[in-house]
């Protein structure tokens, strides 16, 4: 008889293979849109499953579902990727590609039953590479003073809690509860790539980094030249370089 | 491209007789300079002599007092991990005393300063290896499904037999490079002009 992962293993690769054939751009978004469905479902089952081992206190069995959990995140992430490319979105394309990456990489934290995802995360970072121009990334410096383990509780570090390490279906966090700010730098390989450069001054006129319209004043927030050393149309680049 | 996808697997590391190694564009360097008196210095900021394996705040040769010490924010986990590993650590902290962590954002693995007391490295070398050991593991895990990352930096305070003199090993470079630390730590008073 299959060990309960290994059928659900089965299924979900049903499910991700039925899917895959829409997640690449050029497809019809009325397919990415049923797929992002069906992959919501099937996030919906992990986490069910997820919720019955953690109930049963089988936590290598909670810790593969939440594996598997993450990996439906990162492809429903991948769709809407696609589909704000196409609905001319570019700041929502890059947050849902950069979702998709901490998600696979989650993932691979998680459980080994997704350990397989190297290719599949070196993919997402060459699309990252090819469709955006270079972000201008920064970096805040912090001054913790007291932080918490996600899932205890207690002080971060007086318990036996690893940071990153999967437990009964959850990955560990620190979570900062007292900090003080000590600085922000531009950096190009930051923590988050969420944290980026959004429009810059060019004449006076403020206009988003990746498309480079107009923004309106009321919707820009101050920010510094996206390319200060004049690179205004940097079509290629890596966040990794 | 599939989920299924096998991935590529991160090159053999090469090493040349100039101690730069490259691993998938990170360049590995050991840099060996002097640092204060470590004995001294934990007495002049009222903290612990530290002795066999310690940590010590990323500023403990420069702080004026003991207000403005930093830890590395990784150094909570380097705890759990050695505690979790059976590795004693002598904290620096006395009873009562909790030193801030600096946390910043950029990514790199920025690991606390390993202090390496004089009669650990002459009577029980293995434990330093088996520190770096950890570390390698924990930074192994740390970057797992990000592709092309894998720096490390990370300070070994090696202290001299008498307790007065000590170097301080900066690592900057790929995993591979941590368990390198171990050896050149042996050396680092006998053999200076080799690095």
């Amino acid at each position: 008889m299959k060990h309960p992962i290994e059928s659900f293993r089965d299924h979900f690769k049903d499910v991700v293979e039925e899917v895959q054939r829409f997640a690449v751009f050029v497809r019809a978004k009325e397919f990415q849109e049923q797929s992002i469905v069906k992959l919501e479902e099937l996030l919906a089952e992990c986490s069910q499953a997820k919720d019955k081992a953690i109930a049963e206190q089988s936590e290598d069995t909670a810790n593969a579902y939440l594996a598997f959990e993450f990996m439906a995140k990162a492809l429903v992430e991948e769709f809407r990727f696609y589909l704000a490319l196409k609905a001319d979105a570019p700041d929502s394309a890059w947050d849902h590609l950069v979702n998709a990456e901490s998600s696979s990489a989650a993932a691979m934290k998680s459980h080994a039953v997704a350990s397989h995802l190297d290719g599949y995360i070196q993919r997402l970072h060459a699309l990252e590479r090819l469709l955006f121009p270079q972000p201008v990334f920064f970096s805040s410096g912090f001054i913790v003073r007291e932080s918490e383990c996600s899932i205890c509780g207690v002080e971060y570090g007086e318990c036996t809690h690893v940071k990153g390490r999967p437990y009964m279906g959850k990955l560990c966090a620190r979570i900062v509860k007292k900090a003080e700010l000590q600085e922000v730098s531009v950096v190009s390989d930051p923590a988050d790539k969420h944290c980026r450069a959004l429009h810059y001054t060019d004449n006076g006129i403020t206009r988003n980094v990746f498309t480079q319209r107009a923004v309106p004043d009321e919707d820009a927030e101050q920010s510094p030249p996206a390319y200060p050393e004049g690179r205004a149309d940097a079509p290629s680049g890596s966040a990794e370089a | 491209m599939s989920l299924a996808c096998m991935g590529l697997r991160p090159r053999k590391l090469r090493a040349t007789g100039q101690r730069r190694i490259r691993q998938e564009e990170i360049a590995m360097t050991f840099t060996i300079t002097d640092y204060c008196d470590v004995q001294a210095r934990a007495e002049d900021l009222n903290l612990n002599r530290p002795e066999g394996l310690a940590l010590l705040p990323r500023n403990f040769d420069t702080a004026a007092m003991r207000d403005e010490l930093l830890h590395e924010s990784a150094v909570q986990t380097v705890r759990l991990l050695f505690r979790e590993n059976e590795i004693p650590e002598r904290r620096v902290e006395p009873e009562g005393c909790k030193i801030p962590c600096i946390q910043e954002n950029e990514f790199a693995l920025i690991l606390p300063t390993l202090f390496v007391g004089s009669l650990l490295l002459s009577q029980n070398p293995h434990l330093l290896s088996l520190a770096l050991n950890v570390i390698a593991n924990y930074a192994t895990d740390f970057f797992k499904g990000l592709p092309g990352r894998n720096k490390v930096v990370l300070d070994v305070v090696v202290e001299d037999k008498n307790k007065k003199l000590s170097k301080k090993i900066h690592y900057d470079g790929g995993i591979d490079g941590l368990k390198e630390i171990t050896e050149i730590a042996g050396k680092v008073f006998t053999d200076e002009t080799s690095h």
